[in-house]
């Protein structure tokens, strides 16, 4: 070798790029896994110790072949680290899409398979990375005088890690899609190994085909990036169309019928608006219970708002969920509160129905995310939602962690509404923490309330004789009352959105639905069919009323009657709740330990949200 | 013996690791941010140990090694408690999250540094014991993050499991006795020290692990009412 101190510096260099190219592969994978299997922190953990330990592997099964090592294994490995970086998002993405298209048909889908793929995908990187970085010391063991070099190359590895742990959360995840990062990576790592190939490697046999091959995939890599945006809209689709995709039997269809996907990033999450227009059966019955559209017909139908692929809010129906949640602690306290604290209800539905009392002074109201309430603000479909309710001189928006922000405050407030996204991973289950909800208690003023959305409790009957009700064990419901008292709340009241089912009007609009059900034989005898045409109206309502229904706890700092329950007209307008479903509101007293147990309290040092098996698949619904 | 050793530091410090990692992400947020500069900043702090290790160093190997189990015991066993307290006493974001980084490169400067020395005590000169020592932390560290991800975390909680993690230590520390490894004449006494304070350790961890939870509720209700 002519230029052996070039060589040295070029293996130093190649070190850093190769390895800043790995571990990119890996967060990738992890990100995607996060995202498409929920679980941010198991999967990280679980990249990072697969891509440790396949290189431990890698390392010690190069050892023996040391021999071999050469530029041309090196290009080799490159290559070959290259194209299976670049499509590790795209086929974990794919097994995703296609187990969710099996699940919603009757074979099922084997979640097996797609942690297997997932898998699959981590070992393979990491066995690629584990050969390189061996050969590279070999390499710079060869050019270097003294044939001392294996620290200064592990050294600029470890820097490349470093390098590449930084650039992630910062300049990537923030701005560009994941399979783009995937092949903007490989793109840089396929043009490190060209340089070896030109730099180092005997132009001898096969030169030209290699080269060749890596300018097409570098083609290839360039294409992709160009069809960046394309891409996320068939894996979007594919998500978000599922069920569609299994009704037109399209395992691996483009979907380009139906409509796209608006995306939005932020530096948080992900923010989907789905326009999905194929009608859910429960529709003809909206009009039945909320008077919203037979008021205004132009406002929004059939949008559905994701945060992270996890669905959060539908124009359709979200009125019942935020009257509910706004109103019903108002009416069981009696008063309308001064001094209001909002945290999260970024979408702006919650503050639309707050500010309809106009005793309300102030609405303090905390977001971590810019980018969703800059939408709430300015995207036609949210402010026809929520009537420029950010517009109300009384509503101070700014932005923060819920929890850092009150922590650190010492205002108190006489009511605290809390409206996060459901726990999907432990970034979430720390503001359901028993820290969380001391600091809220102590910002709460004398008779002041908080309020946030949780699953309704599940109740079964309790084997004494009475039959009383009790809390089902292992379910979530139990975990929120055992933290939540933990934190020191003297008084815990649950509600529901529960809408009820003998309402003329949805029989009515039943009566017009094309479906009816025939009963052969039956159907001479009239009375029978309408009697069975009842039942079957009844039991649709009540499939409807249950897919509304929304759990939410109530708590206040003093002792109160949890059993008290009267009705209040607030003499403001509402589309859905009154007095009748105020009264449905409330599941029936049950008994519960009175002993918390520490076991089931969710803690920031201590998680126990969400409380369900880690390695569980992710869907939109 | 040498792998075991290994392979069990490789899993404690990676645990540690995780555990920084998580304490920040649960004080300050952003879990992506944290585990990915966590991670590299690891794995940086791991080269330059490596890097530091020679010479001097290495001729009393044992007893630096024993050192520096000393050393990750104490900076792993009580760092989330360390953390807890630190974000108690009302510091500012930024000087919390300069102490907690430090403590991931401290952690991962010495786990770097142990590697060259366990390589010397296995004898460099054995076949491929460099790349075996190296593969074998490397498993180590990967068996780290399944427990950390599946039990450690949610089933035991921060506290106890940096407590049950520097036992594991420890438990290395002490086991280094049995191995008889040649100590300089001069070093001697001074190893039977180090001994006996990594013994103590030992035996301190554990009955900090028998009362964990009531340790964890006493600073937890430091926090609170911070």
């Amino acid at each position: 070798m002519a230029d052996r101190s070039g060589a040295v510096r070029t293996v130093l260099a190649i070190t850093v790029v190769l390895s800043a190219c790995s571990l990119l592969y890996e967060l990738l994978i992890a990100q995607t896994l996060s995202m498409l299997a929920g679980n941010t922190i198991v999967w990280y953990s679980l990249t990072v110790g697969g891509y440790l330990g396949a290189m431990g592997l890698g390392a010690v099964a190069v050892g023996t072949r040391a021999a071999r090592s050469s530029w041309n294994t090196l290009f080799i490995v490159e290559l070959l680290l290259s194209v299976v970086g670049a499509c590790a998002v795209l086929v974990i993405q794919l097994a995703h899409s296609l187990y969710l298209f099996f699940s919603a048909t009757p074979s099922g889908g084997n979640v097996l398979l797609f942690f297997g793929v997932s898998f699959a995908m981590i070992l393979l990187v990491g066995v690629l990375s584990g050969i390189e970085l061996p050969l590279l010391i070999q390499l710079g063991n060869d050019a270097s005088e003294d044939g001392k070099i294996t620290n200064r190359v592990l050294g600029w590895d470890y820097l490349g890690a470093l390098v590449a742990g930084l650039l992630f959360p910062l300049a990537l995840v923030p701005f560009f899609d994941l399979a783009v990062i995937g092949f903007g990576t490989a793109l840089v790592n396929l043009s490190a190994g060209t340089y070896v190939l030109y730099r180092f490697v005997p132009h001898k046999r096969r030169f030209r085909l290699k080269t060749a091959f890596a300018l097409a995939f570098g083609g290839a890599l360039v294409f992709g990036i160009s069809q960046g945006g394309r891409i996320q809209q068939y894996f979007l689709k594919r998500y978000y169309f599922h069920q569609e995709a299994a009704a037109l039997g399209s395992p691996v269809g483009p979907l380009s019928e139906l409509p796209d996907i608006e995306r939005f990033y932020s530096p948080y999450q992900k923010i989907d608006l789905v326009h999905d227009t194929s009608v859910y059966e429960g529709a003809i019955l909206t009009d039945a219970y909320s008077t919203k559209y037979a008021e205004d017909p132009s406002l929004p139908k059939d949008w559905f708002l994701f945060l992270n692929g996890d669905f959060q809010v539908t124009s359709n129906y979200e009125e019942i969920y935020h009257e509910w949640f706004a109103h019903v602690p108002i009416i069981l306290s009696g008063k309308v509160p001064e001094r209001v604290l909002v945290m999260g209800a970024g979408d702006g539905l919650l503050l639309r129905e707050l500010v309809k009392h106009e005793a309300i002074r102030s609405i303090r109201h905390v977001d971590l995310d810019r980018t969703l309430v800059g939408l709430a603000k300015d995207h036609p479909m949210f402010t026809a939602m929520n009537r420029r309710a950010f517009d109300d001189p009384r509503i101070q928006t700014e932005f923060g962690d819920a929890f850092q922000v009150i922590r650190r405050s010492r205002e108190k407030y006489d009511a605290i509404y809390l409206d996060f996204p459901y726990v999907m991973d432990y970034n979430l289950s720390k503001l359901y923490s028993r820290e969380f909800f001391h600091f809220v208690r102590a910002r709460l003023a004398e008779g002041g309330y908080a309020v946030l959305d949780a699953p309704a409790p599940n109740l079964r009957p309790d084997p004494d004789p009475e039959g009383n009700l009790r809390l089902q064990r292992g379910g979530e419901t139990d975990i929120y009352y055992n933290t939540i008292r933990s934190a020191g709340f003297e008084s815990i009241v649950p509600f529901h959105t529960r809408l009820e089912i003998d309402n003329p009007s949805a029989f009515e609009a039943l009566e017009t639905w094309p479906s009816t059900p025939t009963m052969e034989g039956a159907a001479s005898r009239e009375d029978l069919r309408r009697a069975l045409r009842r039942e079957w109206m009844r039991q649709f309502i009540d499939v409807h009323a249950s897919n509304l229904e929304q759990g939410f706890i109530l708590m206040w700092n003093d002792d109160r009657d949890p059993t008290a329950h009267t009705y209040v007209d607030l003499g403001i307008d509402l589309h859905v709740l009154n007095e009748r479903r105020f009264g449905l509101a409330f599941p029936p007293p049950f008994s519960r330990s009175e002993d918390i147990d520490p076991f089931k309290v969710n803690s920031i040092l201590r998680p126990t949200l969400p409380n369900r098996r880690i390695l569980s698949v992710r869907k939109p619904w | 013996m040498i792998y075991a050793f290994s392979f069990l530091l490789g899993f404690c410090s990676m645990v540690y690791e995780l555990l920084l990692g998580q304490s920040l992400s649960a004080f300050l947020g952003n879990t992506v941010l944290r585990y990915s500069v966590t991670i590299g900043l690891y794995m940086l702090s791991m080269g330059i140990g490596a890097l530091l290790a020679e010479g001097r160093w290495l001729k009393h190997a044992a007893a630096t090694l024993l050192k520096i189990e000393i050393l990750l015991t104490v900076a792993g066993g009580f760092s989330v408690i360390f953390l807890l307290i630190l974000n108690s006493v009302g510091i500012p974001d930024w000087l919390f999250s300069v102490f907690a980084h430090l403590l991931i490169v401290l952690i991962g400067v010495l786990t770097g540094f142990e590697i060259p020395l366990l390589i010397e005590l296995r004898g460099p000169e054995v076949e491929g014991s460099e790349r075996a020592v190296l593969g074998v932390d490397y498993l180590g560290a990967f068996c780290g993050t399944v427990a950390f991800a599946f039990v450690f975390y949610p089933l035991f909680g921060l506290i106890p499991s940096a407590f049950f993690v520097a036992l594991i230590n420890a438990f290395v520390g002490v086991c280094l006795y049995t191995q008889r490894f040649k100590v300089h004449e001069s070093g001697r006494r001074s190893y039977t020290t180090l001994l006996w304070v990594q013994a103590g350790l030992f035996v301190v961890l554990a009955v900090l692990l028998q009362n964990a939870n009531r340790v964890t509720e006493l600073f937890l209700r430091y926090y609170l009412g911070s």
